[in-house]
């Protein structure tokens, strides 16, 4: 009867049901917690838009070819800005380089350092995805593995991007559980940090940053990052390239309602879409299988693997630093910007109140987006 | 499952990044020492 007058109800099912649930709590989450409500919000709305069944809004134009108007216009969105041609997460990237700041990276290049070796939680990450596959656990490959890997790196757009390229039904449950331990950084970070640097580690002043960085260095930098990245690893070109650009958008100081309007409007209106794109991923049947416990749970250990690898590199930077050289800010190499520069800083005030560490956090930090984007390259070159 | 392939392409990702961020830290600090080389002249 439910059927015959055009309703959802007949269709929906148990998975459906979960899965609004699911949407409803993140809108919970994003409105009462204020836990990353820029993301949780629109990808909530996403989920159950997804889950209720009869919309029509997710039919892909492909699926309907020739058809005109019967493609929905959130399948519009996925095919045409996600999985076809990964228009969103690319404007993203214009965006935040708008917004990134270099100078402590320029200021002190060594910190680059640290944002190669908090990389290392990707490979982890990809190998133990991997082995999950081998041991007939998961239905993971090398795409899925490489997907599920990235998730790492810390950078959701970068995740995004990966995954619409390589793994697209994998999308919804990597960028979500990118993003959640994005957020949960502060309470992931601190133990890993402690346990492994000494209280003495931990306490060493940091002078505060040696120098000024004039403009015409912060103009060069992005040129020069872009040309050599892309020399050696010509296939993270959409992120490191939109990155610079954006970046240089905002250096030169002569294209100011450009540089307002990447850091502003385009970044708020990519993110609507994109994000309720990644929601609308997230159908019942996709999500609810045992593979998406495997996903969060191999995301935490790229997370954790890509902190201990920034923090030991951190203890060995310090050994042969002539300067005070604090090991925690190599945590910051895993990107997650700015959430992760924070942690050390709060960690390191902990334990000395002399200490701001804020600043020199904020060179891996951004040299860990750069990190994540070549090893993103990487993979594409060899799986893409 | 290619295992000889997987290790190619981890021990190449984490190799590549490696070398790109040593090689952006050696050009940075580079042109950080000729800029301020040529302000300083002027």
């Amino acid at each position: 009867m439910l059927d015959l007058l055009g309703t959802g109800f007949g269709e929906l099912t148990w998975g459906n049901i979960i899965l609004i649930c699911v949407g409803l709590t993140f809108i919970y989450l994003a409105i009462t917690k204020k836990w990353e409500p820029y993301v949780l919000l629109p990808v909530g709305v996403g989920a159950i838009l997804a889950n209720l069944p009869g919309t029509g809004l997710l039919v892909y134009p492909s699926d309907v070819p020739g058809e005109l108007g019967a493609a929905g216009f959130l399948g519009v969105f996925i095919e045409y800005g996600l999985v076809r041609y990964t228009i969103l997460p690319i404007l993203i990237f214009i965006g935040l380089g708008a917004m990134t700041d270099f100078g402590p990276l320029i200021a002190n290049p060594r910190l680059f350092l640290l944002g190669a070796a908090a990389q290392i939680g990707i490979v982890i990450a990809f190998l133990g995805a991997l082995l999950l596959g081998h041991l007939g656990l998961a239905d993971f490959g090398l795409k899925e593995a490489a997907s599920i890997a990235i998730i790492g790196g810390a950078d959701g757009p970068t995740t995004i991007f990966l995954t619409s390229k390589l793994a697209p039904e994998l999308m919804g449950i990597t960028a979500v559980t990118a993003y959640s331990y994005m957020s949960l950084v502060p309470l992931i970070q601190p133990p890993i940090i402690r346990a492994l640097t000494s209280k003495k580690e931990r306490q060493t002043y940091m002078r505060p940053q040696t120098r000024e960085v004039s403009k015409r260095e912060e103009i060069l930098f992005p040129i020069i990052c872009l040309i050599l990245t892309l020399l050696l690893v010509p296939r993270s070109a959409p992120i490191v390239g939109m990155f610079m650009f954006g970046n240089l958008l905002r250096v030169s100081g002569v294209v100011d309602r450009l540089s307002e309007a990447a850091q502003d409007a385009l970044i708020n209106i990519t993110t609507i879409i994109l994000m309720i794109c990644v929601g609308a991923r997230m159908p019942a049947e996709v999500v609810l299988r045992p593979e998406t416990l495997m996903v969060l749970g191999l995301g935490l250990v790229a997370f954790t693997g890509g902190t201990a690898g920034g923090v030991l590199i951190g203890k060995l930077m310090r050994m042969v630093s002539k300067e005070p050289f604090n090991p925690i800010i190599g945590a910051a190499g895993v990107s997650a910007v700015p959430m992760a520069a924070r942690v050390a800083q709060r960690v390191g005030q902990q334990e000395n109140p002399r200490n701001f560490l804020l600043m020199h956090a904020m060179g891996p930090n951004v040299a860990g987006v750069i990190g994540s984007a070549v090893i993103a390259g990487v993979l594409l070159t060899f799986l893409g | 499952m290619d295992w000889g392939q997987a290790a190619t392409i981890a021990g190449l990702g984490i190799g590549m990044v490696a070398v790109a961020l040593v090689l952006l830290a050696l050009a940075t600090w580079l042109m950080g020492a000729l800029v301020r080389r040529t302000e300083r002249r002027r």
